[in-house]
Formats: structure tokens, C-alpha cells, sequence
């Protein structure tokens, strides 16, 4: 009975191995968790990308409900994938977009926002990229979604899909999953 | 009267301008000791900072623009007045503990700390309980004299050798 039990043991330490090895197999080492979810955004004032348009500031992004904001630049392909889906939701009245122009040279973003539309409320021109610092964005795109108060609940990165957008995005801007606000 | 006082004006003069070169040549070297420590200290720090781009490389190998730029950022946190301690803080209310390439030591890596030393332990009192416990076991065994026919053989081969 007891050769038996000894037996099990490396049974035993080879499934519990394969088991982390198996979720270590779909990790997604690459993308870096936020570390301001559930802090309050950075204090910030950036210039619009011209004058007809607003620039972004910290206030405007506590405005007593949930807002998006969209890292975006013109020279990055991926962002042209996923502005579709902005497109689509800033058709949706109760649907806040706003945007951090990332490293970007503001005459090339209009032109990228006349040639595949504006969906974004303000746009903050980040033009050497410190406020994206701030915000621990690290590539674009990256979209947060930050609650009335100015705190930030969610962040994604890289293109956005239909899929994270129906299942993370929406709820958060509804009000679920909502993550308390650490107090500075 | 009148050439006495040039005189020791010029003396004064002089002794000013001494002063002033010497006291120019302290604080361009106090400069030059300040820039020495900022650059070894930046340098100290930027092994320490994973770059976000080419990750698993530290900011200091990296050429990303990201990587570029985070130096920067800790060169003006120095020279603001900021520690060591306080630049890592710094980054990592930013980016999260996932910036240093070394993990500090608190509840959620006490596991990615520990474990190693914990199956090192267990790997020593394991190994010495299956020796200490052999030998036991050898102790105990009688020793059986051989059989007739096989002291034959082994007397026949060790003549043989």
C-alpha cells in the first residue's frame, strides 16, 4: 500500500505540472497588464490637432459617466483596423470617444481623420509622447475605458476586436465590472 | 601718492582675477563630478528597467524609441533630486511592477521567490532520509556465507586472475 502511494506521487507531480503548463501555453506575455486600473488618469492638458477641433484635458475625461479614450496615431496600420468599430460606436449618442494623438504630426492626423472619419469627440495632441508615458501606454493602439470620476477601469491593447468590445468594453461603459477607485 | 593707490588696485585687481579663475576651475570640476554621478547613476538604473518594446531586454540595450525616451525621463528624475528608490516608484505607478527586471518580494512573487529554496530543501531532506535509511537497511541484512560450489567458482576465477 505504501510502494503503491509512493507510486502516485510523480503521477501526481506530472499532472499538476502539465496543468500550469498548459495555462502557461495561453498567456499573453506581451501584453502588460495596466497599472493604473482603478487609479485616477494623470493630471494632463494637451492641444488640439488644429484649431476647429478641442483639445484633451484631465477634467474632461471625469464627466460623471464612463468614457473611452483611444490612443491613436496615423503612421500605425493597426489603428486603421480597428477605427471602424470607433466609427460604429460614436454613432451611438450615449457613447463617448475621446483620443490621445500619439506621437503624431497633427497635420497627418487631420488628414487621416478627413480621409477615414472622426469618431472622437476631443483629441489631445501628444506630440513627443510624455502624456502617453503618464498613461503607461507602451504602443499603439490602446484604448481605456476610465468612469465618471476619472478613474481608470480597463485598458486594451493592441487592435480592438468585435469581440473584447462586446465582452470588456460595453459592460464597463454601462457601469459593470466596475473597479473601485483607489483615493490619492 | 598717486601711484601707490594704481598700484595697489592693480595688486587688488589681480588678486580677484586669481580668485575668480580658481573658483571658475572648482565649480567647472564640481560640474564635471556631478555629471560623472548622474551618468553612473542613470547608467545603474537603466539596467534595472525592462524596455516595453523589445521586452526582455532592459532599456539600456534597447534602441526603441520607448526605451529612448524612459532614459531620458530618469535623467531629469535624477536631476530633479529623485533616489534610486523614487525613480523605480516612479516607472512602476506608470507600467507596474512588470517594468523591473527584477521582481521585488511581496505576496503575489513570495511563490517565484521561495519555491526554488523550498524544492531545495526538500531535494536535501529527501536525499538524506533515502541514504540515512539504505544504510539502515544494508545494516540489517545478514551476510549469507556462499554456497560450496560458488566458493569453488570464485576461488577458480580469482586464481585465474
Amino acid at each position: 500500500m505504501k510502494k503503491n502511494l509512493l507510486f502516485i506521487i510523480p503521477i501526481i507531480t506530472f499532472f499538476l505540472l502539465s496543468i500550469f503548463l498548459a495555462i502557461g501555453l495561453f498567456l499573453k506575455p506581451r501584453e502588460i497588464p495596466s497599472a493604473l486600473i482603478g487609479k485616477h488618469v494623470p493630471l494632463f492638458n494637451l492641444q488640439p490637432v488644429s484649431e476647429k477641433l478641442n483639445g484633451l484635458k484631465d477634467s474632461d475625461l471625469a464627466i460623471g459617466k464612463p468614457v473611452l479614450v483611444n490612443v491613436f496615431a496615423s503612421w500605425c496600420g493597426p489603428c486603421r483596423i480597428e477605427h471602424p468599430l470607433f466609427m460604429e460606436l460614436s454613432r451611438n449618442p450615449d457613447i463617448t470617444i475621446f483620443a490621445i494623438n500619439h506621437k503624431d504630426n497633427p497635420s497627418n492626423a487631420i488628414r487621416w481623420l478627413d480621409l477615414y472619419g472622426n469618431p472622437y469627440k476631443k483629441i489631445g495632441s501628444d506630440l513627443d509622447g510624455r502624456i502617453s508615458i503618464d498613461f503607461g501606454v507602451y504602443g499603439v493602439p490602446e484604448t481605456f475605458v476610465i468612469d465618471g470620476n476619472g478613474c481608470v477601469q480597463y485598458k486594451h491593447i493592441s487592435v480592438l476586436t468585435k469581440d473584447i468590445l462586446d465582452n470588456e468594453i460595453i459592460p464597463r461603459l454601462k457601469g459593470k465590472k466596475h473597479v473601485k477607485c483607489k483615493i490619492k | 601718492m598717486q601711484n601707490k593707490i594704481t598700484q595697489k588696485s592693480k595688486i587688488f585687481l589681480m588678486l580677484i582675477f586669481i580668485f575668480v579663475l580658481i573658483e571658475n576651475k572648482v565649480h567647472s570640476e564640481d560640474k564635471i563630478i556631478q555629471i560623472e554621478v548622474l551618468e553612473e547613476r542613470s547608467q545603474k538604473i537603466y539596467k534595472e528597467i525592462r524596455c516595453l518594446v523589445c521586452q526582455n531586454q532592459s532599456i539600456e540595450d534597447s534602441n526603441a524609441g520607448l526605451a529612448k525616451q524612459i532614459k531620458l525621463i530618469v535623467k531629469e528624475l535624477i536631476i530633479k533630486g529623485y533616489t534610486d528608490k523614487e525613480v523605480h516608484n516612479y516607472l512602476v505607478d506608470r507600467y507596474g511592477n512588470w517594468i523591473l527586471l527584477k521582481p521585488p518580494f511581496n505576496t503575489s512573487t513570495a511563490a517565484l521567490w521561495l519555491l526554488p529554496f523550498a524544492i531545495l530543501l526538500l531535494a536535501i531532506f529527501s536525499g538524506t532520509f533515502y541514504i540515512l535509511k539504505k544504510n539502515k537497511f544494508k545494516k540489517k541484512m545478514p551476510v549469507i556465507p556462499l554456497e560450496h560450489d560458488e566458493q569453488k567458482k570464485l576461488n577458480k576465477i580469482l586464481d585465474d586472475f
